[in-house]
């Protein structure tokens, strides 16, 4: 079972899948992306819902929240990237 | 996560931007939280139209009921189970249940046949409204009776959409 997304929804994939290893922040997010925090905000938290995106405090002196790509969300990415639907995460796709 | 840590992850950013990109971070993080509060402002707002209808229109079937008239019970027939199915549906999107989608469909699709009869004054509204035209004493009885039909398969209509629409969104996110 697939889900089609919006094209913000894929930009944002395609921007935490450009370096997948490295944790991003969400104001840098929105820079790369284009997208108002209003906008981008709601995309992520449902990534993070669906098990597509990791989410995690930063533990610095100024703690800020980060973001990198799950197995399940590079897999989403690449999907999105091959012009592919983005397929549920397995825990929906069973449901 | 809740919404809560999701509102202090933006907040935690807000140090990165000035000016108007502040002003537009903040918008954001006011519209990630007006989020979190649509779905129960719906859903109450669905109970409260319920019981509010209930309320202001018991008395028009008591006058039709007290007349020794039966038209009443094709009426309640219609509006009651709709009115039921819509304080659930409303309760499951307040619990955020699996289920609250279907109840809100079912509500939905029987406020859709609701309002068509309501509007073209069909049965079993129509025998009900001339009834109470007939035993009430409102001077107005006539506008009124339209005025109830119009008015309600109206309001119910914009309930019944928005329910389902932010029963959707759950659903989605879920």
């Amino acid at each position: 079972m697939s889900r089609r997304h919006s094209d913000q929804t894929r930009a944002v994939l395609a921007e935490l899948a450009a370096d997948p290893a490295v944790d991003r922040y969400g104001y840098e997010l929105a820079k790369a992306t284009g997208l108002a925090s209003g906008t981008l905000y709601p995309i992520l938290m449902r990534l993070e819902q669906r098990g597509l995106v990791e989410a995690r405090w930063e533990v610095t002196s100024r703690p800020r929240h980060v973001y990198r790509l799950t197995r399940d969300g590079l897999a989403a990415a690449q999907a999105v990237r091959a012009g592919a639907a983005l397929p549920l995460s397995g825990k929906q796709a069973v449901a | 996560m809740t919404r809560r840590d999701w509102l202090r992850a933006m907040r935690s950013e807000l140090d990165e931007t000035h000016g108007l990109a502040r002003v537009a971070w903040l918008l954001g993080m006011a519209w990630v939280g007006a989020l979190g509060l649509l779905a129960p402002l719906v859903a109450a707002g669905v109970i409260v139209g319920v019981l509010g209808g209930a309320f202001g229109n018991n008395e028009v079937f008591f006058e039709v009921q007290r007349s020794g008239r039966s038209s009443w019970i094709g009426a309640l027939a219609l509006t009651a189970p709709t009115a039921l199915v819509g304080l659930v549906a409303a309760g499951l999107v307040l619990a955020r249940h699996r289920a609250a989608f279907a109840a809100a469909a079912a509500f939905a699709a029987l406020v859709a046949v609701s309002a068509v009869l309501s509007v073209t004054n069909s049965p079993p509204v129509r025998p009900f409204m001339d009834d109470w035209q007939q035993v009430t004493s409102d001077t107005h009885a006539a506008d009124h009776a339209q005025e109830r039909r119009v008015n309600s398969a109206i309001g119910a209509g914009f309930a019944a959409v928005a329910l389902l629409l932010v029963a959707r969104r759950q659903r989605a996110v879920r």
